[in-house]
């Protein structure tokens, strides 16, 4: 029941009583992964429903993002030690010249929720930047996100100096924005490409196999 | 008449014998130059001639300023323009400037903008009418340059990003009282409904534009209920067609949406959005071709 209020909360974007909500539910000794999984998870999948229907837009994503985020972060405290917790790690960013991050943003965190551990390099990120990342995290996946027919092709850019510099086949990437398509992803070879950030999850999942 | 003529006519809902095509070719243009987009950017002569040279080469029409809705730049802007009308006097010159409501949304930053509109309106509608007089004034200015129309983007506002409930009591008040000031201006405006506008093209046609220039909607339906109305622009898919496709699909798609527009009022026609840098030239030109076939039709049929 006080996973359910927590799934209630993420939806409705009820901020400021998820800690409380979580801190319930951990002293009733219901474990962190389960009040993810069943509470921020399920609540931020019910948002995405409702956005998927038209109910919900942005604004609505957004808030009920944040009260995820929140709830996230306390409960993170206790598990960021427990790295078999993690499904697989995901290098994401807009890439550069595009300053867009709002998708970006949401499916960040329906990833991390989702159980995936996610690097943000955030916005404006250019191939070098990726690449350093890629060196440094070591991740399974590299995500792009570009909002803009003029930024597009920077995917490919940064695609083929990953492979130039041998590191193509240490990572798959996946793609997304308004502005791409499957077919844009196969044609600049992309592993993946997802409409949203529902989409975005289940892609990830699929890539790591 | 002209073409600069036979174009506001088009805007003003008069077929003038004449499909114009005018991508949001500012970025191609460029790429087509060879120079580096922030070269070009910074010199409004080099800006100016290479535009206008880009537009000749491939005769598509209209010319495009943009970034000019702040005062430090608008003195880059009045000698781009000064250049264009000298050196392209037959053009009509679009300046791609923000509404108030989506300027607020970028000075407040997109996400804060987006939060705020449900747990501070009164902040949001603060923000907006602040910002609201220093846009009018540039549009005055570039309007008393030389610009003809204002083409106003406005992604942040679609039915992809905020509800019409959101839409209507937020940011039409400031959206109408905007585009009065433009009009009283003497030019034309053009809304471009990026992204979903299914639920609200009745109120871009009530807030006054002149055109619509649309990208993801129901094509058909859109003209018939409100090609009567307001000139549309549009309709080709910058990426999947326009960037991805052969000349023949965007030939295809181009006389489609021209004929299927033109049955119902005037029609710009255009990709869906702006055009990307590495369009290949054989898709421009069949664009371009496209519109002149078109209209050779209509001329013939006698309308």
């Amino acid at each position: 029941m006080c996973v359910r209020e927590i799934a209630r909360a993420v939806c409705e974007g009820d901020d400021d009583i998820i800690v409380v909500r979580c801190q319930e539910a951990l002293q009733r000794g219901v474990e962190p992964s389960y009040i993810m999984k069943e509470g921020l998870t399920a609540g931020m999948m019910e948002a995405g429903k409702l956005f998927d229907d038209g109910e919900y837009f942005l604004p609505e994503m957004l808030i009920s993002s944040m009260t995820l985020q929140k709830g996230l972060d306390f409960l993170m405290k206790d598990m960021q030690e427990e790295k078999s917790f993690w499904k697989g790690r995901i290098v994401i960013g807009t890439v550069e010249g595009d300053m867009h991050d709002i998708g970006k943003n949401l499916v960040v965190a329906m990833l991390r929720v989702a159980g995936f551990e996610v690097i943000d390099l955030g916005i404006d990120v250019s191939a070098k930047k990726f690449m350093e990342a890629i060196r440094t995290y070591k991740p399974d996946i590299v995500a792009l996100s570009a909002l803009l027919s003029t930024t597009m092709m920077n995917m490919q850019t940064i695609i083929q100096q990953i492979s130039e510099n041998g590191l193509r086949n240490e990572v798959k990437i996946m793609i997304g924005g308004a502005v791409v398509n499957q077919r844009f992803a196969e044609q600049i070879g992309a592993d993946g490409y997802s409409e949203n950030a529902s989409q975005a999850v289940i892609l990830a999942e699929k890539l790591m196999g | 008449m002209g073409r600069k003529e036979q174009i506001l006519r088009t805007l003003d809902g008069e077929y003038a014998g004449y499909v114009p095509v005018i991508p949001v070719a500012n970025a191609f243009a460029a790429k087509w130059s060879g120079k580096p987009m922030g070269e070009i950017m910074s010199n409004p002569k080099l800006y100016a001639q290479t535009m206008i040279q880009c537009r000749k080469a491939f005769d598509y029409d209209g010319l495009w300023i943009s970034g000019f809705d702040q005062d430090s730049k608008l003195d880059g802007a009045k000698e781009t323009i000064k250049i264009m009308k000298e050196e392209d006097p037959d053009q009509p010159i679009f300046a791609i400037v923000s509404n108030p409501a989506s300027t607020a949304a970028v000075t407040m930053d997109v996400g804060k903008f987006y939060v705020s509109m449900i747990k501070e309106p009164e902040v949001v509608k603060k923000v907006i009418q602040q910002v609201t007089e220093p846009l009018v004034e540039s549009v005055r200015i570039l309007a008393e340059t030389g610009v003809d129309v204002i083409w106003n983007p406005m992604p942040t506002l679609s039915g992809t990003c905020i509800s019409r409930k959101l839409y209507e009591s937020i940011c039409r008040e400031s959206n109408i009282y905007f585009n009065e000031q433009v009009k009283k201006c003497g030019i034309r405006l053009v809304a471009h409904a990026c992204g979903k506008w299914d639920d609200r093209f009745d109120l871009l046609c009530q807030e006054g534009n002149h055109g619509i220039h649309v990208s993801e909607c129901d094509f058909q339906q859109v003209c018939q209920k409100y090609g009567y109305e307001v000139c549309l622009m549009g309709n080709i898919p910058s990426v999947p067609v326009m960037l991805l496709g052969t000349p023949e699909e965007v030939y295809k798609r181009a006389f489609h949406d021209c004929t299927t527009a033109l049955a119902y009022g005037t029609f710009i026609l255009s990709p869906d959005c702006g055009m990307p840098p590495n369009v290949p030239y054989e898709n421009v030109e069949a664009m371009c071709r496209a519109a002149r076939d078109v209209a050779d039709i209509q001329n013939r049929g006698g309308k």
